[in-house]
């Protein structure tokens, strides 16, 4: 018998029975949807962090480590946490390509000022490149600035209508920050954020500001590696070198935040999810190949006469064993397949609700058909041998 | 063609065996009519079951041309049964959810025949039982005589060399009885070896060859020379 004609007449059959065979395919279809739903879902959260990570880095890998007093957490502590032997140290670890001090809190501080002779308070960008952003009136601070180290500064709307009733009229007024007066070249608008979460109102020259006598703490140190480091192991071992070592560790503490860490516990989080639902999932499987077992039982009793019939026009058992198994297989592969694309489809509808995309791979539709085909050779043989183990004589009488 | 010696056969039954068949000895030769007669329980249908390579589970010897059948394995006793012999029952044994034409190629599609090839021949054959047209109809809508026709050629589609048949007319009318022994007939007169099993002496008078069966054993077996011919 050609293996076509062994396809056609199980199809028939399983089409004779529709809604039996689709309740029975229920238990596959919902099994393997909560399977490459997960899966899709964790691709995608694997993918978008590695490509947070290498946006971050550039391709290369970098970490950054603080020095926190106990007692001033930010302005007005004096004490920097790195000097030069400290850079030296750490520039003679062999994997480090790269060590910066630097200020750290990322270009903004808080400072008092005053205005026209009131007291103000505001968050002051230092910034160390031309810098015209949120601007709506005059001009911004230019590059001839920076070169010359000229003392202007922008100002918000608020801190300008504070000073000088109108943005206008501060323009080429002053303002006096850390004891030291600035021009009021530009007014920028109020909400102007860097990095979109930190608000500032005043924004100068980084290079100025800290010439003159302001005191900003050297609080951090930027390290860059050589590719393929585990920089979160080697940047611990640095981090406990300083904590003995450092020039301030009688006076503070110096710390990093593991990315790697936050990573791996992100990851590790997703992962057991992952179990967990595979778990859940392979139960339903398992019932949903017991119940695939059961109609194959049931299909085969009933059918006694026809395998009589068959077999008494000389198919072999081992026909009839294919004819039973391959109806098992169809059954499961196509409750595989619909659970595989019904999968696509709730993992799309989820992350249309979440930050990153589901990724379908062809390694999960090979998963999805794969283990289809194998519950349907699995829970199907026993029905299937059962069939063409019945004889003849038997069944004709 | 047909070579039964010494055959015998018994059914297990609880932890004792119950024999049937008691030292058959039987030839039929090529183009052979045979009608085999007796009570019911007899062992008639035991008898025919093995003669049609239905059955293989029996002592003594039996010899198809040069096939030792009691020596096959299952999967070339199947082959044999496929390839040589068809069967007709007395309840038709169709497959109700396939139509006419799939019941009658399905040996040919065990044989391995491509479905063309089947579909042609199975056209052929529904015309030489008088059943013109009817490949698409189903079984159920048929009357008896009609599907005992339909089980008659699938029983000759795979051209067989004999035709075993269980009183094919046990569930007919007598009229309707009557064309399916004329059918036999005709088949035997183009030279197709039957043998037939039935309870009824009308039928029987039909054959040409006749064997009577009492309690397992072959009773008489002598041709027919009917007057009423
Ligand atoms: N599978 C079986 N198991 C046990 N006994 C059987 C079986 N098949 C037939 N018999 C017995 O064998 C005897 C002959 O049966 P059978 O060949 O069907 O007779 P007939 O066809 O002449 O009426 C009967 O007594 C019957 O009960
Ligand atoms: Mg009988």
């Amino acid at each position: 018998m050609r293996i076509y004609e062994l396809f056609v007449s199980a199809l028939r059959s399983l089409w004779a029975n529709k809604r039996r065979s689709i309740l029975t395919m229920l238990g596959i279809i919902i099994g393997i949807a909560a399977v490459i739903t997960i899966l899709s879902l964790g691709d995608g959260v694997r993918v978008e962090t590695l490509k947070s990570l290498q946006a971050d880095s550039s391709g290369r890998q970098s970490s950054e480590i603080n020095f926190n007093t106990e007692s001033n957490y930010r302005l007005g502590s004096k004490i920097s946490g790195f000097n030069d032997n400290d850079l030296n140290m750490v520039q003679n670890n062999r994997k480090v390509v790269k060590a910066e001090i630097e200020s750290g809190y990322e270009g903004i501080i808080n400072s008092s000022g005053i205005i026209n002779g009131k007291n103000v308070m505001g968050n002051i960008y230092l910034t160390k490149k031309p810098n015209r952003k949120y601007l709506i009136a005059g001009r911004g601070i230019s590059k001839n600035d920076l070169l010359a180290n000229n003392p202007v500064a922008l100002i918000n709307k608020s801190l300008a209508k504070k000073g000088y009733v109108s943005p206008k009229n501060a323009i080429n007024a002053g303002i006096e920050l850390n004891g030291v007066s600035y021009t009021i070249v530009g007014v920028i608008e109020d909400e102007a954020t860097l990095k979109e979460y930190q608000i500032y109102d005043i924004v100068v020259s980084k290079k100025f500001y800290m010439n003159n006598g302001a005191d900003i703490p050297n609080n951090s140190m930027k390290l860059t590696f050589v590719n393929g480091t585990d920089v979160s192991k080697e940047t611990k071992a640095i981090v406990q070198n300083l904590n003995k070592n450092g020039s301030q560790h009688s006076n503070g503490e110096y710390s990093f935040i593991d990315m790697g860490d936050m990573l791996k516990g992100a990851s590790d989080a997703i992962k057991s999810i992952t179990y967990f639902v595979v778990a859940i999932a392979s139960i339903s499987l398992f019932i949903a190949g017991i119940g695939v077992m059961n109609m194959m039982y049931i299909s085969v009793s009933e059918r006694t006469q026809e395998i009589g019939i068959r077999m008494a026009v000389g198919a072999t058992q081992r026909q009839i064993l294919w004819q039973f198994l391959i109806e098992a297989i169809i059954l499961t592969l196509t409750g595989g397949m619909i659970g595989y694309l019904s999968g696509i489809g709730i993992a799309k509808i989820i992350s249309a609700f979440l930050p990153f995309k589901a990724i379908i791979t062809f390694s999960t539709f090979l998963l999805a058909f794969g283990t289809s085909t194998i519950i349907g050779l699995i829970f199907g043989i026993l029905p299937a041998k059962t069939a063409s183990n019945k004889n003849l004589i038997e069944i004709l009488r | 063609m047909i070579n039964l010696t010494s055959v015998n056969k018994s059914y297990r039954q609880g932890n004792g065996d119950y024999q049937v068949l008691y030292d058959i000895n039987l030839k039929v030769k090529s183009g052979e009519f045979v009608a085999v007669m007796g009570p019911s329980g007899s062992g008639k249908s035991t008898l025919i079951d093995i003669i049609g390579f239905l059955d293989q589970d029996f002592e003594g010897s039996y010899i198809f041309n040069e096939t030792v059948v009691s020596d096959l394995n299952r999967r070339d006793h199947a082959k044999l049964r496929n390839r040589s012999v068809g069967f007709v029952f007395q309840n038709f044994k169709l497959i109700n959810n396939q139509n006419v034409g799939e019941n009658v190629g399905l040996p040919l599609l065990y044989a391995g025949v491509k479905r063309h090839d089947i579909h042609v021949r199975v056209n052929k054959v529904l015309d030489q039982v008088g059943l013109t047209d009817s490949y698409y109809k189903m079984p159920k809508n048929l009357s008896g005589g009609q599907q005992q026709r339909v089980a008659i050629a699938r029983a000759i589609v795979a051209k067989p060399s004999f035709l075993v048949a269980d009183e094919p007319t046990g569930a007919l009318d007598s009229a309707t009885s009557k064309e399916i022994i004329k059918l036999f007939k005709d088949l035997n007169q183009n030279g197709t070896t039957i043998i037939l099993v039935t309870h009824d002496e009308k039928v029987a008078s039909q054959a040409r060859r006749l064997v009577k069966i009492l309690d397992g054993r072959i009773q008489s077996d002598e041709e027919i020379t009917n007057e009423d011919l």
